[in-house]
């Protein structure tokens, strides 16, 4: 049986193919569109994964949309009736986003592909991400939690998995209470872009105290079952298009910033944005352990998957770990709406069509392979030569302990928001002064966002404390993890402002090379950890194909590239010796 | 290229014959909902077709550019 | 105070503030924009910024991340006309070097400011006259003037001094106020002439909570002493006198065209009246930035 599964239209769209049961390949459209967070129908991405396996569109027996349109439209129109006087405004805009093409996902998909409309499937969103979070995870029963900003009414649900008997939903909250919405608005009022900015307000956390938790709370009230509702007084995200908070939120917690203006953590105004974040950060927190509490409560189960966009929050992830009482967590490597695209596909396979499970590769490998050659090519094209490489890791690993900068493409793309060792820059994790290179020089962050390091999974605990179950979660980068003290100088690149660390573990078995690359790079330094973030300029998609790396590598300050076996090193620019020094 | 890539037109007349069952069931889901909202269906039914005009009718809207305002 | 000297000649030069003056002879029309420009330098810096504040302005522009993209990482860059820098600052990236030229000292002042500050070494500031710019013809990858030609007397001979300093084979990016692009900003001025009121400005509105870039957009559009308006054709003749080899126009002068991947790609076509009716559309697209459109060209090997 072969299903394609489809996520669309709200942000990173993607496309997933299964074949009999067992995940075939996958991909973002952003990565073969290169446009950032592409929400588009993903024909580039649905074209990709239907060449990889050589079908014709009519040889598919189903194609899956991740979510109901109708009743996502159902909903929009009654919050917009509900709210009525004060959604007025607003209304036309809403309506004008969603009846376009978001509505006829049907017919798009007939015209589109050239298939009946008999093999189209919908799953609803949060079956989407119970799946995707579900069935790949290695456990033969799991509780499900998902939570993010909305998907058609549900904003969270909880739920348990059986590999045998399937999936049961237990409990849903709905829209406008939300814990996704919750922090997308303290997102957007700290002046960060919604759906991506997410990751600075976590990273900002760090550097604040609570001090406005008892604030935070007051906007998010308990509700009698145990989970909370939002205090619509606060929020206006469900009335308007333009703004998520009240002026009731800026009362209490003051104006907003300016997207475009610096924070300076050594203002007071600077100070009470990191505040308010690490605010929100315990309060997502407090709410979520107290869900997962209850929900282990209730299963008695040992493991817990998590999915939609929330799971990204490292932070609370290894709270959850450490204190939700399920001894084993599993977050997939996409838990946001792209890993949606392989979730309806296997919620079709294992619920509609009742088949059984098999069980599924654990790796999130599932997109456009590298090839060395096209790197070759390229680069001789722009009159640079290449060297092939006998030993990979050996010639790598002492690139980086010289200290370069490595653009490191290998194999298959990840699946999801994270480089996990296939599409990366790599660095040595080792100076502070590393970190603020790759900030100014390449990735032009802020300052408050740290790196994450990687570190092969039998040494882990020797740097990183982990709670028991941290290596399994460290897989796909899906935790924040304490770094041990005494390696905190030595790891001074990747170790965030309170000690910790996102730390990916890699598996020998999953990343072979990656494994190979660190234990050389811990053969000549003694420590075998690297830096470990996307291979990406600030603005633009992950890089795919060789020619994306070429093009980064040749536009920023990276020293090295390799592909494959193929490695550019970069032309040393005639920058000193064209510039008048100055004498003062 | 495994997608056969048809003219707007074609793709355009695909849409519409899907968009009626479409409009069916979003208007069957409503009126099994709560009792509360069937009143809702004829608004939906409106403004889906509506929505339906606005697709045919789509033209490629123009961003503003910011060629020169940019800082 | 440091002092320089031409590599060729024996003119020295002073660097007052560290941003030589590189200007020799100076005429009426060309002081009156100086000194246009030393009462309101263009386009000014918000009163609190950064460098990810810079970039995150750049983010919204799709032709700022066009150009940043299609210029390589080592390209020697000159921008004529660079106001107070802010794209020169912008594009100073990797291993490119990054020459901001302008007339007013009052506009690179702010400049060489904010490059201190952002702790950016690999650009650098001249004051000099686009007509005799004291900087070597024949040595940049990539020639920056966008929103200058037509405030020069005679745009025509500024765009061949600015050609000359391209590498054979460097790309030349011209931005120009549009003849007809330009036409609804004329309307509003001559609106204002008469009543004294802008009717609509959607720049002025979004700058209502900073007053001084608002005044500044107002000088710039509506008080400037000296502005002429270009077609595309009449661009793609100067690059013909030029030895310049028309690459594209952006937005793009091909009737329903995607946005392009690479500025410096040539277009596929290229057909004078296609030409002219896009750029009619481009009063509505363009309109309300004022009618800057740019023509980007190849000086030939």
């Amino acid at each position: 049986m072969r299903i394609l599964g489809i996520s669309a239209h709200y942000h990173d769209s993607a496309a997933g193919l299964l074949i009999d049961g067992v995940p075939v390949c996958s991909v973002e459209e952003e990565r073969l569109s290169r446009r950032k967070n592409d929400a588009a129908f993903p024909l580039l991405a649905i074209e990709w994964c239907l060449e990889q396996a050589g079908l014709e569109p009519e040889a598919l027996d189903a194609v899956v949309f991740y979510e109901k349109p109708m009743l996502k439209f159902d909903r929009i129109l009654n919050m917009a009736l509900r709210t009525f006087p004060r959604s007025w405004r607003s209304f036309p805009q809403a309506m004008k986003n969603s009846l376009g093409e978001k509505l006829w996902v049907k017919g798009i998909i007939a015209s589109q592909l050239g298939i009946a409309g008999s093999k189209i499937l919908f799953t609803e969103h949060h079956q989407s991400h119970a799946a995707a979070a579900f069935y790949p995870s290695p456990f033969d029963e799991a509780a499900i939690l998902t939570a993010d900003g909305v998907g058609e009414w549900a904003t969270l649900s909880v739920g348990r998995g059986s590999k045998a008997r399937g999936i049961e939903m237990l409990r849903e909250l709905r829209f406008p209470h939300s814990l996704g919405m919750l922090y997308s608005t303290f997102t957007a009022w700290l002046g960060f872009p919604v759906n991506e900015g997410e990751y600075k307000v976590m990273g900002l956390a760090s550097y604040g105290e609570p001090s406005l938790a008892d604030e935070v709370r007051r906007t998010v009230l308990p509700a009698a079952d145990g989970s909370f509702r939002l205090d619509l007084d606060y929020f206006d995200f469900h009335a308007s298009a333009k703004r998520s908070y009240s002026d009731k939120f800026t009362a209490l917690f003051g104006a907003p910033r300016e997207p475009w203006d610096p924070i300076d953590l050594g203002t007071a105004e600077g100070k009470r944005y990191a505040d308010v974040a690490a605010s929100v950060q315990l309060v997502l927190e407090e709410l979520l352990l107290g869900l997962a509490q209850r929900l282990q409560r209730e299963t008695a189960l040992k493991a817990l998957c998590l999915g939609g966009g929330v799971a990204l929050n490292g932070v609370a992830n290894a709270l959850l770990l450490r204190e939700s009482g399920f001894g084993q967590i599993y977050v997939p490597s996409a838990p946001g709406d792209a890993g949606c695209a392989l979730g309806a596909a296997l919620w079709a396979d294992r619920i509609h069509f009742r088949r059984p499970h098999v069980p599924i590769p654990d790796h999130p490998y599932w997109g456009p392979v590298i090839d060395g050659k096209d790197l070759l090519r390229i680069a001789a094209e722009d009159g640079l030569e290449c060297e092939t490489l006998q030993d990979v890791p050996a010639r790598v690993a002492d690139e980086l302990a010289r200290g370069r900068i490595v653009g490191w493409m290998q194999g298959a793309s990840e699946l999801g928001p994270r480089a996990l060792g296939n599409r990366s820059i790599l660095a040595a994790p080792h100076d502070a002064a590393m970190r603020d290179k790759l900030n100014r020089g390449i990735k032009y962050r802020e300052e408050f966002r740290p790196f994450a390091p990687a570190v092969p999974v039998e040494q882990a605990r020797r740097f990183f404390d982990l709670p028991e179950g941290g290596e399994r979660l460290g897989r796909f980068m899906s935790g924040v993890f304490k770094v041990r003290p005494e390696w905190r100088d030595k790891l001074g690149a990747v170790t965030h402002v309170d000690g910790t660390a996102r730390v990916q573990t890699v598996d020998r078995a999953t990343a072979p090379l990656f494994h190979a690359l660190l234990e050389a790079y811990g053969a000549r330094t003694g420590i075998p950890v690297l830096l470990n973030t996307s291979f990406n300029l600030a603005g633009e998609p992950i890089v795919n194909k060789a020619v994306e790396g070429y093009s980064t590598f040749r536009r920023s300050g990276i020293d090295v590239l390799v592909a494959g076996t193929t490695l550019a090193t970069r032309r040393k620019g005639a920058s000193d010796a064209m510039l008048p020094r100055e004498a003062t | 290229m495994t997608l056969k890539r048809r003219g707007k037109i074609a793709r355009t007349l695909i849409l519409m014959g899907s968009a009626g069952p479409s409009i069916v069931d979003g208007a069957r889901g409503l009126w099994r909902s709560d009792a509360g909202r069937k009143w809702l269906v004829p608004l939906l039914v409106f403004l889906c077709v509506t929505g339906l005009l606005l697709v045919v009718a789509a033209s490629v809207e123009a961003l503003a550019p910011f060629i020169y305002a940019i800082f | 105070m440091i002092e320089l000297s031409c590599a060729r000649c024996t003119i020295q030069y002073d660097a007052p503030g560290g941003i030589p003056d590189l200007r020799l002879d100076k005429d009426l029309r060309t002081e009156r924009v100086r000194a246009f420009y030393k009462v309101a330098p263009f386009p000014g810096y918000p009163v609190r910024d950064s460098l990810s504040g810079l970039r995150a302005r750049a983010g919204r522009s799709a032709f700022a991340q066009l150009l940043d993209r299609s210029i390589e990482g080592d390209a020697v860059i000159v921008e004529v006309g660079c106001g107070t820098g802010q794209l020169s600052l912008y594009l100073a990236t990797a291993d490119r070097i990054v020459i901001g030229a302008d007339l007013s000292r009052a506009s690179l002042s702010l400049a060489q400011d904010a490059a201190r500050r952002y702790g950016l070494s690999a650009v650098r500031f001249v004051e000099t006259d686009l007509r005799a710019p004291g900087l070597q013809a024949g040595c940049f990858d990539v020639v920056i003037s966008s929103g200058v030609l037509h405030h020069t007397p005679d745009p025509r001979a500024s765009f061949k001094a600015l050609a000359r300093l391209a590498k054979p084979g460097g790309v030349i990016v011209l931005g120009l106020y549009n003849t007809f692009a330009r036409i609804p900003l004329r309307l509003r001025r001559a609106f204002r002439k008469l009543t004294g009121v802008i009717p609509f400005d959607p720049v002025l509105r979004d700058r209502k909570s900073e007053p001084e870039r608002r005044e500044a957009w107002l000088r710039d559009q509506y008080e400037h002493p000296e502005e002429h308006r270009h077609t595309l054709a009449e661009v793609q003749g100067w690059f013909r006198e030029n030895e310049v080899k028309y690459l594209r126009a952006y937005p793009s002068p091909m009737l329903a065209d995607e946005p392009p991947d690479n500025l410096f790609a040539p277009l596929e076509d290229d057909w004078p009246l296609e030409n002219l009716l896009a750029q009619l559309s481009w009063a509505r697209t363009l309109g309300h930035e004022g009618g800057l459109f740019i023509a980007v060209g190849r000086r030939r090997l």
